[in-house]
């Protein structure tokens, strides 16, 4: 108590004329009767002195007053124990899908769960109790700073929906260290089921509260789509959890846009996943989305669904320079859904406009060439485009090895593809070679600021490779390769949702490590400290002392005023009546 | 003083309890030691000249020869007279008791005048002098009223004289003091046997307030008489209250076995108790007013 808290020294100055105030007694004053007859038996010798310090009268009242600013002035002057200091909390929500999951026989999410324990928790702290809290899914978003508001951190916390995944976790954790740091009298409490979380390292002590119980749950955790081929087939990656105790059977539906195109039966495995890779033929199409059907039970609703968004190339202008009526190159290129062929002879004239692709077949001088992005040159030589030949005419080149990682040879196999004549390329700086025979490069890749050049040293068709399906799909892969960029996909489209397996398996870890498992049952202010208990019992007496007699004699006079007037008022109604 | 004439009408299913014959002149429906006209025979009387001969009994005159008048019971009204104390000393407490009293006298006369008995009210004991009035009938109650309303407490006079200047030489039924008695003995004694002298049913309405029945003497200096302007101190130790506590028993005691021995009905009517509470309770219990229809 110093000058810092003038109310308090104004409040502890009042004790001295409080005491004065009860250890004197009023002046005396002479008192009129009715008639002396019944006061002589009381008639004294003396007369008292006029002001005099009397004994306290009222030793009680005066101790109760004073206990009462005892406790005022406690009460201002901030003389709290230590563990009766304002508390500082900082609680970190996980809000990921796996707070969506709810419990067999029970519909509440443990979302919800976490909600309520913190409405218990905070329930129970004390108006100066600030809190904090932090959303966990897959950012760490600081919804509430260190506030005594608790009734909107609360709101806050009960707008929160489940979603996402918990990779945010070790963000907030941090930033919850680092709060707590700053501020004395801090803890951190993590309100999650475990799924999915782990904790850094932090200098403030983490207090766990699981919520949510062990159930079981199948989920989706993967879904990818890819165009198979260029004639619509597509391959479907899916992969399924199941948290079951024994093994099931279920069913994942594939739409197209909304529309049902398969139903894939699975069996799966307890506790285990199973992923499948489907090849599935589909029509022009923007999303693909699976839908788990299950007949069990099921405790997580929020992975019983994933979408994957479906990239398709445009149309791709293709021009072909053969010399042969006959050209498988040509028959292939026809077959592709998405080229627009044009095919000349090696001395006709250039038609006009832009390509995407040439294929040439037969030899061409570049200048005669149009504009394209992409040029394939088949067995022809190209050195006027920038490849070389290094051996030309070699006989039975053996394939030994190919680029097949790369797109453009997705699908397609060179073994024992018999080249009886062939070019060996020579390979430049900065170019690629993609095919090498045991005599040579046979196929390079070449790339300028304007173009891109992919030279064979072989015609396809003097060999036995156009009779296999390789090369089809080479075709097909060199469509892929120099089709213009899809449009870019926006909005839902483009987006792609699974809930990832580490989000679907939602059995609570026993401990995260670097938390300590709590019920947060840290230090509560239910309880009022026994100084401030008196002090509010001693008002209390003081207002039944001071207050109720004062109350009652008001109440006794307003009601012997308004009673004559009442009764008046009743009997001139009564009288009213009668007259009437 | 000030009557609550609203809540007079809670006494109208009440009436004067007579405890023997009226004798009132009024006609009335009680029971009179006087013979005349009426409705329950009483007895035969030897005819004399002036009586009606309506009366005579003539059977009995063919019978005997001898011409005889029939006599019956005449019921009369129950006579109260009303003497309201206005000494200063009923100016006195909360509320105070000349309000008190003329409460009480409203409500008796308006008991009294339902039932055709008619009323006197005097006052005595002040410093002036007021003119007694009366009433036979509903009619007369307002005027009842408008004397008490009008009559304030004040001053001190010479209670026994304007008593017996008020009532005069007549001697009514039934006589009701309404006074706090805070008189020297000698006096009170005098008023209290000229009361039990002037009615064949007296009652004294004690009427003490609670600052004499508890009072509080905190900060008191002296005392001082109101009436006589007598002054003392008073002790101002713990046996103090104890004390006038006995002393105030033994006064009430004194009065009431004075007022028994003079045949006087005593009822504390003590301002604590509302007016109502006191004729349901105290005063149907000492037998001065009594429900009109019977019963408890």
């Amino acid at each position: 108590m110093n000058l810092a808290q003038p109310w308090a020294l104004a409040l502890a100055g009042l004790a001295l004329p409080l005491v004065l105030a009860y250890l004197h007694r009023r002046r005396r004053t002479p008192l009129n009767v009715p008639s002396a007859i019944l006061l002589r038996v009381i008639a004294g010798t003396a007369t008292p002195t006029s002001r005099a310090v009397a004994k306290p009268r009222h030793l009680l009242s005066l101790l109760l007053v004073l206990l009462a600013l005892a406790g005022l002035v406690a009460a201002l002057t901030d003389l709290q124990r230590e563990d009766e200091q304002p508390r500082n909390y900082i609680v970190v929500l996980d809000t990921s899908a796996s707070m969506g999951a709810t419990s067999p026989g029970d519909d509440t999410t443990r979302l919800a769960q976490a909600v309520a324990r913190l409405e218990e928790a905070v329930g129970r702290l004390g108006q100066q109790d600030r809190v904090a809290l932090i959303t966990v899914d897959e950012r760490a978003v600081v919804r509430v700073g260190l506030t005594e508001d608790h009734a909107a951190m609360l709101a806050v916390a009960r707008a929160q929906q489940p979603a996402g995944t918990s990779e945010g976790a070790a963000a907030a954790l941090r930033i919850a260290d680092a709060m707590c740091h700053a501020n004395a009298h801090a803890a951190v409490v993590l309100l999650s089921d475990g799924v999915g979380v782990s904790a850094p390292t932090t200098r403030c002590a983490i207090e766990h509260v699981p919520v949510g119980r062990l159930g079981p749950n199948v989920g989706i955790n993967a879904l990818s789509v890819r165009e198979a081929d260029a004639l619509g087939l597509a391959e479907v990656y899916l992969a399924v959890t199941s948290d079951r105790d024994a093994p099931s059977e279920v069913e994942v539906e594939l739409l197209l846009d909304d529309q049902l195109i398969e139903v894939v039966p699975l069996d799966l495995p307890a506790e285990g996943e199973v992923k499948r890779l489907l090849r599935v033929p589909m029509a022009p199409g923007r999303r693909v989305t699976a839908q788990l059907r299950d007949e069990g039970v099921d405790v997580l609703a929020a992975d019983d669904t994933a979408w994957a968004p479906r990239r398709l190339g445009g149309r791709v202008r293709a021009l072909l320079v053969t010399g042969t009526r006959l050209s498988f190159t040509a028959e292939a290129l026809r077959l592709h859904p998405r080229v627009d062929l044009t095919v000349i002879g090696p001395t006709d004239d250039t038609p006009g406009g832009a390509f995407d692709l040439v294929v040439l077949e037969a030899e061409r001088p570049a200048a005669a060439l149009p504009e394209a992005g992409h040029v394939v040159a088949l067995g022809v030589p190209a050195t006027d485009l920038g490849i070389r030949v290094r051996t030309p005419d070699v006989k039975g080149a053996e394939i030994v090895r190919w680029s097949f990682e790369d797109p453009l040879f997705r699908f397609v196999s060179f073994d024992d593809v018999q080249v009886p004549k062939a070019n060996v390329l020579e390979v430049a700086e900065g170019q690629t070679a993609l095919v090498d025979s045991d005599l040579g490069p046979l196929a390079v890749l070449a790339s300028t600021t304007d173009r891109q050049l992919l030279a064979f040293g072989f015609l396809p068709h003097e060999t036995d490779f156009v009779l296999r399906v390789g090369f089809v799909n080479l075709v097909a892969n060199l469509v892929e390769w120099a089709a213009p960029p899809p449009p870019r996909a926006e909005g839902r489209d483009a987006e792609a949702f699974a809930l990832p397996a580490s989000e679907s398996r939602i059995d609570p870890p026993n401990q995260i490590a670097g938390t300590a498992r709590g019920e947060w049952s840290g230090p509560v202010r239910n309880h009022m400290a026994p100084w401030r208990l008196l002090a509010w019992i001693a008002a209390a007496l003081l207002a039944l002392e001071w207050l109720l007699p004062a109350f009652a004699f008001g109440v006794t006079r307003v009601w012997a005023r308004v009673r004559p007037a009442a009764a008046s008022r009743r009997a001139s109604r009564s009288n009213a009546g009668r007259t009437s | 003083m000030h009557v609550d004439r609203g809540n007079l009408t809670r006494f109208s299913s009440l009436r004067l309890a007579s405890p023997g014959a009226a004798t009132a002149l009024q006609q009335g429906d009680r029971r009179s030691p006087f013979r005349g006209r009426g409705v329950e025979f009483a007895d035969y009387r030897p005819y004399d000249p002036g009586d009606d001969v309506r009366l005579v009994d003539w059977n009995v005159y063919l019978r005997l020869g001898q011409a005889v008048v029939r006599q019956f019971n005449e019921e009369r009204s129950l006579a109260m007279k009303l003497c309201v104390d206005t000494s200063e000393s009923m100016v006195f407490g909360e509320p105070r008791k000349a309000d008190h009293a003329a409460q009480l006298a409203a409500a008796l006369a308006l008991v009294s005048l339902t039932h055709r008995d008619p009323v006197g009210l005097c006052f005595y004991g002040g410093e002036r002098a007021i003119a007694p009035t009366k009433a036979s009938n509903l009619d007369g109650l307002a005027e009842i009223l408008h004397v008490l309303e009008r009559v304030e407490p004040g001053g001190r006079g010479d209670a026994h004289a304007q008593l017996i200047r008020q009532l005069g030489h007549g001697r009514s039924d039934r006589i009701v003091l309404i006074t706090d008695l805070l008189l020297e003995d000698a006096p009170r004694d005098a008023l209290l046997r000229l009361a039990a002298a002037s009615s064949r049913y007296p009652v004294v309405l004690h009427v003490l307030s609670e600052a004499e029945l508890a009072p509080s003497f905190a900060d008191v200096a002296k005392i001082v008489d109101a009436e006589t302007g007598e002054s003392f101190v008073i002790r101002d130790d713990a046996s103090a209250r104890r004390d006038y506590q006995a002393g105030l028993d033994a006064w009430l005691a004194g009065i009431e076995a004075r007022c028994r021995g003079l045949g006087i009905r005593y009822v504390p009517a003590f301002t604590r108790l509302e007016v109502p509470d006191l004729f349901n309770n105290e005063l149907r219990r000492a037998r001065v007013v009594e429900h009109a229809f019977g019963g408890a």
